[in-house]
Formats: C-alpha cells, structure tokens, sequence
C-alpha cells in the first residue's frame, strides 16, 4: 500500500505542512482515507461552522490512473443537518491533487479576510480574494484563470455568494461543471472565508513502479469497455434519459410529490434536450465516456435584442429537482433555474426541494407574502422563484434568515414537515420509486443521498422484496459503495469493474486487496461514519418520514408505514450485529 | 471534451509511463469551460523548427517530415527550448530532467474516443 501524503493547511496563522501517514496506509483514499482524517479533526464541542471544524478532501486511490477514476470526496460537518457531511466531485481535482503530489488536504482555521488558496506541488499560497468576495461562483473562476498558471493541468474549485452568506445548502463549484453539491461544503468555505481553491502540479512523484506491460493491457482493456459497452447511454443522452422511464412508471416527483407524473415530461424528456439545445458534452479528466450535457441558453440581458448564449450543464437530478419538482415545463426556463443556483452556488436538489415546499406553505396559507417578500408564488412561476433565491441570499427578514439553515429549520417554526420533501434532514432525490429508495435515502444511506445504496435501482427491478432481504441487499451495496468510493471510480462505472477487476486493477498499482476483504473495509468505514451521525444526533427510533412519501403513490402503489417499519426494525437489527461484528 | 484519453495514451505508449505529466499534447479549455471550447496544446511538425536554435547544444535536430528529434544525451536541460516554441507544445519531464516531444505517431488520435484528433501527412 502506497503511503498517503497529506497536506494540513491551517488559515488561521497561515501555516501548512506535508505530512506522510504511515499509520493511514489502510485507509487507501477516497472516502476511506477523508473518513479518518475528518473523524480525527473534527470537534464536536464545537458548531459544524467553527473555525476550528476541518474541510477533508481526498483523491480516490486509483485517481487518475484508470479509465473513469476521476473522483475525490470532500468529508465536513454538514451545517445542513449538524451531521456528517460528504460529497463527491469529479472534474478536474483528483488529477489535479495527485499531480501536486497531495492525497488528500486538510483544511482548518478562518483566514482574516477572503483569501483564495493557491496550491501547487504541495506548496501554498493563500492570496487575497477581496475582489471576487461578493462575486457570482462563474464570475470569480474568470479572476482564478488569468492569476494562476497551469492552464489544462490545474483545479478550481469556487464558491457563490450562498456560500459566503453560509447557506446549509450551499455548494462548492469543481471546474465549472463538477460539484461538491450535496451537505453544505459551500458554507464551510464560506465560514473560512475561502472563495476558491486552485491545485496543479508538475506530478513529479505520479509515476510509479508497476508492471508496465500489464498496466497497459489492463487499462487499453477498460478504456475499450467503456466506450462500447452499457455505460454508452450516459454518453448519448445522459442521466436525463431517465425522466420519460420514471415518469411512465409515476416516480417522477412532481410538484412538491403532489403527483409522481408530469403531463408535460416528454419536453423536458433527456431526448428533447438532446435534439433541441444540447451544444456539446464534457468528460471529468481521465473519463473517456463523457457523461456531462451541456445546453444552450439564450439571455436577453438587455433591450434592444441584446442577448447572449450562455452554456448550462444539465442532467437528470436538475431536471426533476428545477423541472417537474416546482413545475416548470419549458427547458428554457429550466436551464435559467440552473444557471441561477450555479452562480449563486446553490445544491441544485436541494434548491428544488425548497422552492416545492415554500410553494405549498404558501398555497396552504403557513407562508405569507410578507415573509416571502413576493406578492405570490405559485408551482411553474419561474420568476417568483428567481426572485425567492436572490432573497435568500440577501434579504434578512426573520423567514430568510432562518431559511438560510435550511427547511428543518423553517418548519419548526412555520410548520409543513409533512410536505417538506426531507430525508434525514437532506433533500431526497428525484425517484419516487418505492420503499428501497425511501428506506435506503431516510435510514440506510449515510449521506441520505441517492447514490449511497441505489435503492431506487432496487425499486426499479420491479421485484416484490420482504423487509429483511431488502434491508439485506441495501445495506450490502451501501457497504460495498463504501468500499468503492475509496478507488475514486465514478459510480457510472460501478458494473464496468467488477470485483475481479477491482482487485486487479488496486494490485497493479501496489494495493493488495483480497476480494473477501472488500466487504470487511467497506463495513469499517461505514460503521465509522454511522457511529458519527448517532453522535450528532440520529436516532433511529424517533424517525419521523414525512406523510408526503406515503400520500402519493411510489409507482403504482401507496406506500404501507407498516412495512416501512418492519424495515426499519430490521435495519436496527442488522447494525446492531454489523456494529458488534466488527467491534464498534 | 476534456477527458484526456490522447494525453493518458501519449503517457503510456509513447513514454511507456503511467503518468499524464508525461504526454507531449495537453488539452486545455479556451478560457474556461463555460467558453464552449476545448484546444489541444500539440507539436505542428514545423518544417523550420523554430525551438531548434534555441537549444545551446545541438540536442535538437530536424524530424524528416517536419518537427525534431531529440538527442538526449546532448542535453543539459536548460529548457531553453521550451521558451522557444510559439505554440507551447514543448513540456518538462520532471523525473528524467528531459523536455518532451511530440513524435507524431498518432497514438493520441486512435485513443480518442470521439474522433476529435486527426493525423494527416503535411
Ligand atoms: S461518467 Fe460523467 S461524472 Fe463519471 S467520470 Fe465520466 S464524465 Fe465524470
């Protein structure tokens, strides 16, 4: 196992060392290795936005030296849900990492004044950012790209305006069409004062000694698999192909999950973004495939048949979360709503999730027009909802100010939980699909985020599951992802390398993993993160689902809380034994 | 579209190396990724190599069919060549201390998945 080099940078006094950790040789990278670094930085005598709390970001350890390993993680103490936070994001950054000879990076103090962090072959410079503080996440990469060098070969990662104003559900922008979306991080660099983050490197130290001759034959194996096999449909239309299936089988949520289908799904359908206003497609570096939909949209920004093209990625997430979830049927207007979370830097899904539930508290009268300062708002109204987001950000009425903690915080205060479309605190993913996953976002996954366990691709298979063996399959992949998301292979690629490949392709690299050990490290690092989140507050037996989930059917069929309970009770079982299995 | 299988290809055959530091054409985008734009930073096989004077020791001659070879034990990794070519397509190899070159094989072009590269005889 290679050594993990690591970089601490503390803001606060300006210091920073490389430090290498023989005893984390175990932890590989990815989520294994931010795992371990975050539980060993973070304090929970103190807020998830004190300076003292760290930002973890690690590179995968087959990052970037196979076909589709393009990942790094980000592990933080999510202000969203005061719990754990971890995101994954592509681009350019793990390459970017590993080229400056870094691991992962440790970040932990508050610098005095916005500052952006400079980090070229683990040396680091922090810089002043006073002239993009206040700036849109787009507008402040521009800045970034004429100071800095290493065009092609370098990472920028960058904040919006949400994030410096510490929304809980603020992002961090990875290289224009990549993000740390999910859980806050937007808040935590906005809570360093840390507009942006730019890494390259001459990646001296990036070769290594392998079996060339095998190296090669493996890898020009993977790359010919990957372009030809299933992952193609990711290249051709993208995830957004899934809104006409998932409509057809009323899993599509659509206004606040009032509704599972949305009559107008066939045009903002994948297929009419592709012949309509899709320009080009983006790969994160090192992924032959290419799986990021970019469209065109045409701003009149002023009068006079003023206008502009602006290029907006798109995919199946945004359409349901900025499409179907608030109503709004034209792709234009569609990409208008992305484009806004893009500059001001805010989680796409989340951001939908929140506009739905705002919508209904007004239409049921808990919300009025003095809090929401706009005369009305209404499911559809694109305008309304653009002037509802700049508010967030600016406004400091009692309503914003506590909306900028996010919807578990507005409803204790205005009510509506049961219609506040929440799992665990995060915002659930577009696929009303059945009990997996609902049971896989709420309980099983540890980030709460569709991609920890795919219980709505358990759903799809349309099978009838009890609750024990669905519990069983879930927590089994939830498991095994925990494992996977330590190589930094995109989850797309999760069917392409199968565990035989896995091994291969980690003792190529000096990495002896047995498969029979997969399953034990993949079940240590989950233990380790749920042994957190009980820490920070969950708890299982006082989990309340929002009646929403249950109101409208999952597919074809209501959801039975008594079914959804013997899963839970299952679930309670299986951790227990996980946890004494392995020592917890 | 930015996924670098010409420069992980050009590392690998032609370097025989695992690195992506090693590849002798880079992608980069044309001022951001917003700009709707990628280019490729690549050798043009000049006829009359602008980079070869540039070098104090004669480690650089001219390639038959334009571009150079490198003689690699006459050089002294001054870099000089590096300052010397217009379109930037010259890069440093930060183990061997060696600048690298294009040899116009095309492997770069059969790797790309998305037939953005070409190769053609000049
Ligand atoms: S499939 Fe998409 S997200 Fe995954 S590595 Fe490739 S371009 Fe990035």
């Amino acid at each position: 196992m290679k050594i993990p080099k690591i970089l601490y940078i503390n803001l606060s006094d300006k210091t920073y060392f490389l430090k290498e950790r023989e005893d984390l040789k175990e932890s590989l990278g990815g989520t294994g290795l931010a795992t371990d670094l975050f539980i060993e930085n973070v304090d929970l005598n103190y807020p998830p936005l004190d300076s003292r709390q760290p930002i973890v970001l690690s590179s995968g350890y087959l990052t970037p030296y196979f076909p589709v390993a393009t990942k790094s993680i980000a592990l933080f103490y999510s202000p969203l849900t005061n719990s754990l936070g971890e995101s994954h994001g592509g681009g350019r950054l793990g390459l970017a990492m590993k080229l400056a000879g870094i691991d992962a990076i440790v970040i932990t103090g508050k610098s005095e004044k916005p500052c952006y962090i400079s980090i070229y072959d683990s040396n680091v410079n922090i810089k002043p950012a006073d002239p993009i503080w206040g700036l849109k996440a787009t507008e402040s990469a521009t800045y970034i790209r004429d100071k800095e060098g290493m065009a092609g070969m370098r990472s920028i990662l960058r904040i919006g305006t949400a994030g410096e104003k510490k929304v809980g559900f603020s992002m961090v922008i990875v290289d224009t069409y990549r993000h740390f979306g999910r859980l806050g991080l937007g808040a935590l660099f906005g809570s360093k004062n840390i507009k942006a983050l730019v890494v390259s490197g001459t990646g001296i130290g990036l070769d290594r000694d392998v079996d060339f001759e095998e190296y090669k034959k493996v890898f020009e194996e993977l790359h010919k698999k990957v372009i030809s096999g299933s992952m193609r449909k990711y290249h051709e239309y993208g995830t957004a192909l899934n809104i006409l299936p998932l409509n057809e089988m009323n899993a599509l949520p659509t206004r606040n999950l009032k509704s599972g289908c949305f009559e107008k799904a066939e045009d903002i359908s994948g297929e009419a973004f592709a012949e309509n206003n899709m320009t080009r497609k983006f790969a994160c570096a090192g992924c032959p495939l290419g799986c990021i939909h970019i469209a065109m949209r045409r701003n009149k920004f002023a009068n006079e048949e003023e206008w502009e093209r602006n290029e907006v990625s798109y995919d199946y997430e945004l359409i349901y979360a900025l499409g179907s979830l608030i109503g709004i049927d034209d792709r234009q207007k569609i990409l208008k709503m992305i484009e806004c979370t893009e500059e001001l830097g805010l989680d796409a899904i989340y951001t939908g999730v929140f506009l739905s539930w705002i919508t209904e508290a007004f239409e049921k009268g808990l919300l009025t027009s003095t809090d929401i300062e706009l005369d009305k708002i209404q499911f559809g109204d694109t305008e309304g909802y653009m002037k509802i987001l700049q508010n967030l950000i600016y406004s400091n009425n009692k309503f914003y100010s506590i909306a900028r903690s996010g919807l578990s915080e507005l409803v204790k205060i205005y009510g509506g939980y049961d219609f506040a479309l929440l799992v665990n605190n995060n915002a659930v993913a577009g696929y009303h699909t059945g009990y997996a996953n609902l049971i896989g976002q709420s309980i099983v996954g540890i980030r709460n985020a569709h991609t920890d366990n795919a219980g709505y691709s358990l759903d799809q298979e349309g099978k009838e599951f009890d609750p024990k063996t669905m519990i069983d399959l879930l927590i089994k992949e939830e498991i095994f992802r925990a494992f996977f998301n330590c190589t930094g292979i995109c989850l797309f690629a999760r069917k392409v390398y199968d565990m035989g490949l896995l091994v291969k392709v980690s003792e190529i690299l000096g990495y002896k993993i047995k498969e029979d050990h997969i399953n034990h490290i993949g079940s240590k690092i989950y233990l380790k993160k749920f042994i957190f989140k009980e820490k920070t507050g969950f708890d299982i037996n006082n989990y309340k689902f929002p009646e929403r989930f249950f109101e409208t059917p999952a597919g074809k069929k209501r959801l039975s809380k008594d079914f959804v309970q013997e899963a839970v009770n299952e679930f309670k079982i299986r951790i227990e034994r996980l946890k004494r299995e392995y020592n917890f | 579209m930015g996924c670098m299988s010409c420069m992980f290809a050009c590392a690998r055959r032609v370097r025989k190396s695992i690195s992506v530091a090693k590849s002798a054409i880079r992608i980069k985008t044309k001022g951001g990724y917003s700009s709707g734009n990628m280019v490729a930073d690549h050798c043009l096989g000049c006829e009359e190599p602008p980079c070869i004077p540039f070098c104090p020791t004669g480690a650089l001659v001219k390639r038959k069919n334009g571009g150079i070879i490198l003689k690699a034990d006459l050089c002294n990794g001054c870099k000089k060549c590096i300052e010397g070519c217009p379109v930037k397509a010259i890069f440093w190899d930060e183990e061997k201390k060696l600048p690298i070159f294009c040899i116009h094989c095309g492997n770069c072009v059969s790797f790309c998945p998305h037939n953005c590269l070409e190769i053609g005889e000049l």
